[in-house]
């Protein structure tokens, strides 16, 4: 089993003393927390000073910033050729083939029932929707469709309900496991950017002002009283459960997230 | 073969892709000014084997969906001898079962005389451009979340006619990709069901349950998911759906925050709080009309009016449309008046006060 550790902050990989075989750095959710050059270059070079090797996470883009992505990829070609990039935008996605890096479809493009409510009423579920909520939702020819885009591997969250190992026999291709945090829904209104104007303008997709304000909540009502947070503009849920690795499986990465990813 | 396609190309018609769920909304829904309509299937194999986790066209209600083929065989009779295209939405991620049930549907659909359909899973991209079928027109829907345009350049693959663009893009967005790809049809959303969240990435189960009913959301959800609902007065109904809205989606319940800054230890101490989300009458009420402004100036064509579900509204909200349309092509206004002049419409025909909190773009 491969350990990875994931950072999506820079300073804090500075500081990490490292006990895993592979980094992953980068931002998953927010388009304005894009690395900077400079973070990249650094990050490179401690995987190659620890010699780790280096996953590029990447996140869903903006017209305006998938810009930065062509040259990012372009360096991080030129200086870690060996590098995954973790696809979470299918326009990544060719911008990362032009580079020869290697992708790997992350979690945002799969399809998993990853909603907290769930495991409240499996019982009430018919079969079909009882096996769905535990798999990935990947069809054949969405798999069949990766093999011709050189993915061999798929990122997961650890579900609450629990993963269908069943699911994940096929020999083409490597799993990997999100731990503890599983990502729920991501938005481009950002509560956090948004909080402090105008009722009228809450909606609104604006730039971030503060990156340093990224924030960190815990969300809850009557129907979910814990585990779920907000972080930044995207909700995640929370297990620690590593039922999955006493099973036989294709799982064969697990990433650590020491903290809630920006 | 109807003839949108023809319009599209010639001068500047603006075409307002409309919701049914009804054989019995069709003719109206035309005659309310709709110039294309669309529209979801849901049999009873689907109901029985899926229940709300994971309906074929994201649309889990009975309410929001034609039930069988003899119902969207009638429809597309009474939409082509109107000359108006009918678009079957399949807009769902699928897993290994529900591909085949979603490519059985289309099969079925297309002897019914559906040519095209609006797609979201790669999969189901994938196997249609394989099976070659020659007449059916793909339109890539709003849950592929294109957000620029290396995006757009990967679904080209697949052919597609149109692309549905996300909810959750910027005016200068938008009009960036329409720049970029003048040859592709680009649809966006004008009215309702805006979603806090991008629907492409959200897992929150889109089906309306609760672990927690009441009687009277019991009672709600069973008005909203059947076709009792077109019995109910449009007043009720709006009671009842922003009850569901709030008490059953997820996503649009009441969150109480307590949050602090990044790294905060959000268990300890001074947090402060906050009910966030629970955004009801927003989610119901959004529109975009005023952007009608600027996406007839960048060359964009086909608007959609969301909500298959809310059938008391749809022949009103089409009204809506058309009548501000008209008034964009005829009078020639600067932007700042066709706005002045759009909430005044909104007024005239809801009765409510238009506000910037429920604007699309």
């Amino acid at each position: 089993m491969e350990k990875a550790v994931y950072f999506s902050d820079i300073n804090k990989l500075r500081s990490h003393n490292f006990d895993y075989d592979r980094i992953y750095f980068g931002n998953e959710f927010c388009d304005e927390l894009i690395p900077s050059l400079d973070d990249l270059k650094f990050a490179i070079s401690v995987a190659k000073e620890k010699n780790k090797d280096l996953s590029f996470v990447t996140c869903y883009v903006s017209e305006y910033k998938i810009k930065k992505y062509y040259h990012l990829l372009n360096t991080l070609a030129g200086l870690a050729p060996r590098s995954e990039v973790i696809i979470n935008d299918w326009g990544v996605l060719g911008i990362c083939l032009q580079n020869n890096l290697t992708p790997v479809l992350g979690r945002l493009l799969v399809r998993q029932k990853r909603d907290p409510r769930i495991s409240f009423f499996m019982k009430l579920l018919p079969d079909l929707s009882r096996l769905r909520v535990h798999q990935t939702g990947l069809n054949n020819y969405f798999k069949d469709f990766l093999k011709t885009q050189s993915i061999n591997r798929i990122e997961l969250d650890n579900l609450i309900q629990g993963i269908d190992m069943n699911e994940l026999q096929d020999v083409n291709f490597g799993y990997s496991v999100y731990i503890p945090y599983g990502y729920v829904t991501t938005t481009r209104i950002c509560f956090f950017r948004n909080k402090n104007i105008s009722k009228n303008k809450r909606f609104s997709i604006l730039p971030c002002i503060n990156k340093s304000e990224c924030g960190l909540a815990k969300l809850y009502n009557k129907q979910i009283k814990d585990n779920l947070f907000m972080r930044g503009n995207t909700i995640f849920f929370k297990n620690t459960s590593q039922s999955f690795l006493k099973l036989d499986s294709r799982i064969n990465r697990i990433v650590h997230e020491p903290e809630i990813p920006d | 073969m109807v003839t949108t396609d023809k319009r599209a190309k010639g001068g500047f018609f603006l075409f307002i892709v409309a919701p049914i769920s009804r054989v019995a909304e069709v003719t109206s829904v035309i005659e309310a000014g709709a110039d294309e309509i669309y529209c979801g299937l849901l049999v009873n194999e689907q109901l029985d084997s899926y229940a709300n986790v994971n309906c074929l066209n994201r649309r889990a209600e009975i309410s929001s969906n034609l039930t069988n083929y003899e119902e969207l065989k009638e429809v597309i009779r009474i939409a082509r001898s109107k000359n108006i295209p009918v678009n079957l939405t399949l807009n769902e991620f699928y897993d290994q079962a529900q591909v085949f049930m979603a490519l059985r549907q289309l099969e079925k659909s297309m002897e019914c005389g559906i040519d095209r359909i609006i797609v979201a899973d790669i999969g189901l991209l994938s196997e249609i451009k394989k099976r070659k079928y020659p007449n059916l027109k793909l339109h890539i829907s709003s849950c592929a979340s294109v957000f620029n345009s290396e995006t757009v350049e990967f679904y080209k693959m697949f052919n597609p006619s149109r692309m549905i663009l996300n909810r959750q893009l910027t005016l200068s967005e938008i009009e960036h990709l329409k720049r970029s790809f003048s040859k592709l049809e680009m649809e966006v959303f004008i009215l309702n069901e805006r979603c806090y969240n991008i629907d492409g990435f959200c897992t929150f189960l889109h089906g309306r349950f609760s672990p927690i009913y009441n009687n009277f959301t019991r009672l709600a959800l069973n008005i909203m998911q059947n076709r009792i609902i077109e019995y109910i007065p449009r007043g009720i109904l709006q009671v009842l759906h922003r009850h569901v809205v709030r008490n059953s989606l997820t996503c649009c319940s009441p969150y109480a925050a307590q949050y602090g800054l990044a790294g905060a230890n959000i268990e300890a101490g001074s947090h402060k709080e906050k009910v966030v989300f629970s955004k009801p009458d927003s989610f119901l009420q959004a529109c975009g009309i005023c952007a009608l402004y600027d996406f007839y100036k960048i060359g964009l064509k086909f608007f959609k009016i969301s909500g298959r579900s809310l059938l008391a509204n749809k022949t009103a909200d089409i009204r809506l449309v058309k009548e501000a349309i008209s008034i964009l092509q005829k009078e020639q206004l600067v932007k700042e008046k066709f706005c002045i002049k759009i909430k005044e419409l909104v007024q005239q025909k809801y009765s409510r006060t238009c506000s910037p909190e429920y604007c699309y773009y």
